[in-house]
C-alpha cells in the first residue's frame, strides 16, 4: 500500500511536462510521461490534482529516466531503393515521380546483394531481420526484387536469421509470378491506394492515362486469388481537403486488405497539396471522426483494421516511451539505386542525412550525430511537451522541410488515442491481450 | 482488496510494471492462477461458483445434484418461509432422522451467450445431473438475471413443454415463490442476478456477502490433511509424507504394490463421492484402502488432528520426545597430519570392506537354482543384491578417500587394512581382515562395523569419519577446501547409514534360514562352468591378475590426479567388472577366490605407467575371452 501512497503524493510534484491528465468516459486519468505509464484516479484525487496544478504549485523536478547514454544501434531493416523511376505520375509524390530530383536510376543486384550481405554481416546472432523494396515503383525492377528476395532468404536462412521482407507498390504491374513470391516469402505488401477510383485517381494518374485505379483492382486480384501475403495494406494519401475518411476506409477493408493506413501530405512539390496547417487541423478532425467509427465497431466485437489507431492503441498499451519518432538512422536506414544508404527512404540524396554506403561501410559517426541531433530531449519545443515521448519529435523528413507546425495536431490525436485506450481497455480487454508482432518499415 | 483508500490504479503495462501492490502475490488474481478442480494447484475453481446465486451457497460435489450448503438472512426470503432453520441441517448434534432433507437445484434459466435472445433464455433441466456436471452449466452463466428452481427431489420433475414456459414466465416476471408441494416436497423458485466473482480491481470480491478467507482453498489437499492418497493423479507439487503407521501393528506397505507381488492395482479412479460410484476401478481403490491396513494406521481425522504430536524425524531416526545434542568437547581435533593420517587409515579399510563384501557376496548360492519360484532362492537373491550394492558402495568411498588426500596434498593409498575397526573398545576395538563366508557370524560383524557411532568416541569406521568431519567443521580456517572436504566426509557417513539398514535387511531376509540353504557348498555342482581343474586354476590367477591391475589402475591414477587420471580410473572400473565375471566363474565352479595381493604386485610395486598398465589389462581381455569361451561364457 505504501508504494501506492508514494506514487499518488508524487504526482503533485511533477513537473507539468512529465505527466498529462486526461478523461475517458467518466473516469480520470493520468499519463506519466517518462514511461508513458497510465493510471485511473479516483475522481476526488483527480479533482484535488487538477486544482494543484491550476495554481501551479507543481514541481520544477524533471525526473529523466531517458538519459543522454548514446545508443548503440544495429541495423536490422533495411529499404532498398530498386528503381528510382515510376510508372505513375501522382501529383503529391515526395519522391518526384521517383527522381528524387536527380536523374533515375535501377539498382543493380550486385549491389543488392552487397547491401544484403552487409545487413547480415553487423547484425547479431539470431536477430529478426527486414528488407524492404521502396522506389519509384519497385516491380519496374522486377528481376531485381525477386532475385534479391531469394538471395536474402537464403543467406540469412544461412546466418540463422529469421527474415521477412516488405514493398511499396502501386499494384499496377503485377504479375503471377509476383503474387507467388509474395506468398511464398514472409512479405508484408503495402499497396497505395487512396480510395474509391474517383479519389485514387484524383491524384494517382498512369503516364499513359489510362485508369490505375482498374490496373490496380487487377492487381489486387492476383495478390487475393494466388495465394495471400502475409500482410496487405493499404496506404491511402490524403490531401488537403480531402473528407470522409471513414467510407474511404470501409471501401479499402472491402477491396480485401487486411489493414488501411492513412497519411497526410506534408511534404510535395505542388504545395497547395500539402496540408496547411489549418488543414492540418482538419486532416486530425477527419481522422479523430474516423477513428470513432473505428473505435464503436471495436466497442461492438467487430474487427476495424485503422492501423494508424490500432498501432497507436497498442503501442499505448505497451507503455512505449521513446526519444525519437522512428528507427531511421538508428535500427534503419535506406540504400539509394547506387548503394549510399541515407537515414530513410524520404530522405534519399539528401546529404544532410548521409550515412555511408554499402562499399565504405555504414559511418557511425554520423549515425551517432544524427542521433545525437535528434533526441527529443533536445528538441524545441518537444522537451516542455507531455506528448514527446509517444511523438518522438516528428518524422525526420517533414519536420525538415516544413517545420513544427503540426504540434496541436498531434497532441489532439494522441489524447484522442488515449482516451480511446482507456475505453476499449476498460471494455473490451481481450483486445490487449495478443501482442501486435508484424514489423513495418 | 477494495476501493477504499485506492487513489491509483494502473492501466497499462508499463503502470503495472511499475506499481507493484505489496502483500497481493501474484496467484491472487485468478487470471494468473494456475486451477484445476481435481483437486486444484492454487484453488478450486467450485468454490467461486459456489456463491453464483447471491444469498445462497451451493456444494457441487454430490452425486445427486447441486446442493444448497447455507441460505442467507433475507427480509423477502423470510417472509416466503424460505430459510436456513427451516431447509438446512442445524450445526450440532440432531438426530439424522430429524434433519431436513438436502435441498437441490432442480433448473436454471438465464443466458449463457451472448447469441442467445434475452427475451427467450435457455432452461437447463438439472434433474438427473451430478452435482459437477451443473456446475459446469452453472459456469458459463453471463452476469445477468437468473432463475432456479430448488427442490429435494430434483428428478421426479418431467422437463416438459408447459413447465418450460411456465418457469420462463417467472423468470420474465421474477416472481419468487416458496411452497410445499405434497408430492415433491418443498419448491422454491428464486430470481436474482449472478453475482460478479471479481471487484472492480480485478480481484476476488470479498466485500459483504461475498467469499471470505479460506474459501477459494478449502477443498483442496494440503500435504498435511494426509488426504493426497485419495488423490486420483498422483501428481503432487510438494513432499508429501510417508505413511505413518502405528508401531506394533502395521506392516510398512509399497503402497503402489500388493506385498509379495510384482503387479500394482490400477490407480484409483477419480471420485467425487466415493459411495455413490461403483466401478471395477472404485473397487481396486476400495480393495486398496483395505491392503493398508487401516485399522492399524492412523486415520484420517486423527492424523489431521494430532499431527502435531507426531515425533520428529532426524536423520533417519524417529525420536521419542527431544534430545539434546550431544556436543563434542572440542578437545582432540585433528590438525592436518591427524586428518591426512585418519583419511589414510580408512582408505586402506573401505578397500580392505569391499573385498569382504565381494568375498561374501560371492559365498552366496546364487543364481536361485529354481528361478522365481524358489522362494529361498529368491531371498538369497534380495540379499546378494544388497551386499553387493554395499561393495560397490564401499568402492566409492575407497576412492573418494583417496581424492581427499589428493585435495589435501598428501600421497594415495591404494593399500589394503589388515584391521578393520570395531565398535568395541579397547583391546577389541579393532578386528583382523578376514575372508569370510556370509554366515550369520560374519553377518553380525558387518553390521556392527557399519554401525553409527553414538558418540563422538571414534570407534568404528563411521567413528572414524566423524572425527574428521568434526575437525574439519570446528577448524574452518585451517584448511583450504575445508567445506569441500566435508560434504564428501559428510556423504560417506551418510551412505554409512544406509549401509547399516541394508545389513540389518539382510538379516531380515536371511533370518530363520539355515546357513547350507544359503551359502554356497564346496562339491561343485553339474552346472558347474569350469569343468576342468586346470581351468579354475587359470581363473584363479586371472582374477587375481584384474586385482593387482585394478589397484595399480588406481594407483597410477589416483597419482595422476583427479582430472588427468580419470582414465585410468574408468580403466579400473572396467577391470574390476572383468574380475566380477571370472570371479563368478569360480564361485559358481566351487572354488574359492583369494584376492591375493602378491600377484602382479609387481605393477604396484614398480609404480607402473599407464601404458603398461593399460597393456596389462588388455592381454588380460583376451585371456578371459579364451576362457570365458571354453566356460560357455562369451565374456561381454
Amino acid at each position: 500500500m505504501s508504494a501506492e501512497v508514494d506514487l499518488a503524493a508524487s504526482l503533485f510534484d511533477r513537473h507539468p511536462a512529465d505527466l498529462h491528465r486526461f478523461a475517458s468516459g467518466n473516469r480520470q486519468h493520468v499519463l506519466l510521461v517518462e514511461r508513458s505509464e497510465i493510471y485511473d484516479l479516483d475522481d476526488d484525487f483527480a479533482v484535488r490534482l487538477d486544482a494543484h496544478r491550476a495554481l501551479g504549485l507543481t514541481g520544477a523536478h524533471r525526473r529523466v529516466r531517458i538519459d543522454d547514454a548514446p545508443v548503440n544501434p544495429r541495423i536490422y531493416s533495411i529499404s532498398l531503393n530498386v528503381a528510382q523511376s515510376c510508372n505513375m505520375s501522382c501529383s503529391y509524390c515526395y519522391a518526384d515521380e521517383g527522381r528524387f530530383g536527380t536523374a533515375p536510376r535501377v539498382m543493380s543486384i550486385a549491389t543488392a546483394r552487397s547491401v544484403i550481405d552487409a545487413l547480415i554481416a553487423q547484425s547479431l546472432p539470431g536477430t529478426r531481420l527486414v528488407v524492404g523494396f521502396m522506389g519509384g515503383e519497385p516491380m519496374l525492377n522486377r528481376a531485381l526484387v525477386h532475385e534479391a528476395t531469394i538471395y536474402a532468404s537464403n543467406e540469412a536462412a544461412r546466418a540463422g536469421h529469421p527474415i521477412s521482407f516488405s514493398i511499396t507498390t502501386n499494384a499496377t504491374l503485377l504479375t503471377p509470378a509476383d503474387a507467388r513470391l509474395f506468398h511464398d516469402h514472409p512479405f508484408a505488401v503495402s499497396v497505395s491506394v487512396d480510395g474509391d477510383r474517383a479519389e485514387h485517381e484524383r491524384h494517382r494518374r498512369l503516364r499513359n492515362g489510362r485508369s490505375s485505379y482498374a490496373l490496380l483492382v487487377e492487381g489486387l486480384g492476383l495478390l487475393t486469388m494466388r495465394g495471400r501475403p502475409t500482410l496487405l495494406s493499404a496506404r491511402a494519401t490524403v490531401a488537403a481537403g480531402d473528407t470522409n475518411l471513414l467510407e474511404r476506409l470501409e471501401h479499402l477493408v472491402a477491396l480485401g486488405f487486411d489493414e488501411v493506413g492513412f497519411s497526410p501530405v506534408r511534404v510535395s512539390p505542388t504545395s497547395e497539396l500539402e496540408n496547411s496547417e489549418f488543414s492540418t487541423e482538419q486532416f486530425t478532425q477527419r481522422m479523430i471522426e474516423c477513428a470513432q467509427g473505428v473505435r464503436e465497431r471495436l466497442l461492438r466485437g467487430q474487427n476495424c483494421a485503422l492501423s494508424n489507431f490500432l498501432t497507436a492503441l497498442h503501442q499505448i498499451h505497451f507503455g512505449t516511451h521513446r526519444p525519437y519518432p522512428c528507427g531511421g538512422g538508428a535500427s534503419y536506414v535506406s540504400a539509394s539505386a547506387s548503394g549510399d544508404y541515407y537515414t530513410c527512404h524520404r530522405l534519399i540524396n539528401d546529404g544532410a542525412h548521409a550515412l555511408g554506403s554499402v562499399h565504405s561501410g555504414i559511418d557511425t559517426g554520423r549515425q551517432h550525430r544524427h542521433l545525437d541531433r535528434k533526441h527529443v530531449d533536445r528538441q524545441t519545443p518537444c522537451s516542455a511537451c507531455w506528448a514527446r515521448y509517444l511523438c518522438g519529435g516528428g518524422c525526420y523528413h517533414e519536420v525538415e522541410r516544413r517545420g513544427r507546425d503540426g504540434c496541436n495536431a498531434i497532441r489532439r490525436w494522441l489524447n484522442f488515442c488515449l482516451e480511446s485506450y482507456a475505453e476499449l481497455s476498460t471494455r473490451r480487454p481481450e483486445l490487449f491481450t495478443t501482442a501486435p508482432g508484424r514489423n513495418h518499415p | 482488496m477494495n476501493d477504499q483508500g485506492r487513489k491509483l490504479f494502473p492501466r497499462n503495462l508499463t503502470a503495472r510494471a511499475a506499481h507493484f501492490v505489496t502483500g497481493n502475490p501474484i496467484s491472487s488474481r485468478p487470471e494468473s492462477g494456475v486451477d484445476t478442480s481435481a483437486p486444484g494447484l492454487e484453488f478450486d475453481q467450485r468454490n467461486i461458483e459456489a456463491l453464483f446465486f447471491p444469498g445462497l451457497r451451493f456444494e457441487f460435489h454430490p452425486a445427486r445434484g447441486a446442493r444448497v450448503a447455507a441460505i442467507e438472512q433475507n427480509d423477502a426470503w423470510q417472509s416466503l418461509g424460505f430459510t436456513a432453520d427451516r431447509l438446512l441441517p442445524h450445526d450440532g448434534p440432531a438426530a439424522a432422522s430429524d434433519a431436513p432433507p438436502p435441498l437441490y437445484i432442480v433448473c436454471i434459466v438465464g443466458r449463457t451467450a451472448l447469441e442467445q435472445d434475452p427475451a427467450n433464455p435457455p432452461l437447463l433441466y438439472c434433474g438427473r445431473m451430478a452435482g459437477v456436471e451443473v456446475w459446469s452449466h452453472i459456469r458459463l452463466l453471463l452476469d445477468e438475471r437468473v432463475t432456479i428452481m430448488l427442490g429435494t427431489h430434483p428428478e421426479t420433475l418431467s422437463p416438459n413443454g408447459a413447465f418450460a414456459r411456465w418457469m420462463l414466465g417467472c423468470h420474465r416476471n421474477q416472481s419468487m415463490s416458496f411452497e410445499q408441494d405434497p408430492r415433491m416436497g418443498p419448491i422454491a423458485i428464486l430470481n436474482g442476478t449472478r453475482r460478479h466473482y471479481l471487484d472492480e480491481a480485478g480481484v476476488i470480491d470479498t466485500g459483504p456477502g461475498g467469499f471470505v478467507a479460506g474459501d477459494l482453498t478449502r477443498t483442496m489437499c494440503n500435504p498435511w490433511q494426509y488426504d493426497f492418497r485419495e488423490c486420483g493423479c498422483f501428481y503432487w507439487a510438494s513432499n508429501r509424507p510417508d505413511l505413518v503407521t502405528a508401531p506394533q501393528t502395521a506392516t510398512a506397505t509399497n503402497w503402489l504394490r500388493r506385498p509379495g507381488s510384482e503387479e500394482s492395482p490400477p490407480p484409483p479412479s477419480v471420485t467425487t463421492d466415493p459411495p455413490d460410484l461403483l466401478s471395477g476401478a472404485l473397487a481396486s481403490h476400495q480393495a486398496l484402502m483395505r491392503l493398508w491396513d487401516m485399522d492399524a494406521e492412523r486415520d484420517v481425522p486423527d492424523l489431521v488432528s494430532n499431527w502435531h504430536r507426531l515425533p520428529l524425524v532426524i536423520d533417519g531416526i524417529e525420536g521419542a520426545g527431544t534430545a539434546a545434542p550431544t556436543r563434542g568437547t572440542g578437545a582432540g581435533l585433528l590438525d592436518r597430519e591427524g586428518i591426512i593420517s585418519k583419511l589414510t587409515q580408512v582408505a586402506q579399510v573401505e578397500h580392505a570392506l569391499l573385498v569382504e563384501y565381494l568375498y561374501a557376496y560371492y559365498s552366496l548360492r546364487l543364481p536361485p537354482a529354481g528361478g522365481r519360484d524358489d522362494p529361498i532362492g529368491v531371498r538369497v537373491k534380495v540379499a546378494g543384491d544388497f551386499i553387493y550394492r554395499i561393495a560397490i558402495d564401499e568402492m566409492r568411498h575407497f576412492r573418494w578417500a583417496n581424492e581427499l588426500l589428493e585435495r589435501m596434498g598428501a600421497p594415495h593409498t591404494v593399500g589394503r587394512a589388515a584391521r578393520i575397526p570395531n565398535m568395541d573398545l579397547p583391546p577389541d576395538s579393532t578386528r583382523p581382515f578376514e575372508l569370510s563366508q556370509l554366515t550369520h557370524t560374519q553377518l553380525a560383524r558387518l553390521i556392527r562395523a557399519e554401525q553409527a557411532s553414538q558418540s563422538d568416541d571414534g570407534l568404528g569406521v563411521d567413528g572414524i569419519y566423524v572425527e574428521i568431519l568434526r575437525s574439519l567443521a570446528a577448524q574452518p580456517t585451517l584448511f583450504e577446501q575445508g567445506r569441500r572436504l566435508a560434504e564428501v566426509v559428510k556423504l560417506i557417513i551418510d551412505e554409512g547409514a544406509d549401509h547399516h539398514r541394508s545389513l540389518q535387511s539382510v538379516e531380515a531376509v536371511l533370518s530363520g534360514l539355515r546357513e547350507e540353504e544359503f551359502l554356497r557348498n564346496e562339491a561343485p555342482a553339474q552346472t558347474a562352468p569350469l569343468r576342468s581343474l586346470a581351468d579354475v586354476d587359470v581363473a584363479i590367477d586371472m582374477s587375481n591378475q584384474y586385482y593387482s591391475a585394478f589397484l595399480a589402475a588406481l594407483d597410477v591414477g589416483f597419482g595422476q590426479g583427479y582430472v588427468a587420471g580419470r582414465g585410468l580410473i574408468r580403466q579400473a572400473i572396467r577391470s574390476m567388472r572383468n574380475m566380477h565375471e571370472v570371479n563368478l566363474l569360480v564361485a559358481q565352479s566351487g572354488a574359492d577366490i583369494p584376492f591375493a595381493l602378491t600377484a602382479s604386485a609387481d605393477l604396484v610395486r614398480s609404480r607402473a605407467t599407464s601404458g603398461e598398465v593399460s597393456s596389462r589389462l588388455r592381454d588380460l581381455d583376451y585371456q578371459h575371452s579364451q576362457l570365458a569361451e571354453r566356460a560357455g561364457r562369451p565374456a561381454s
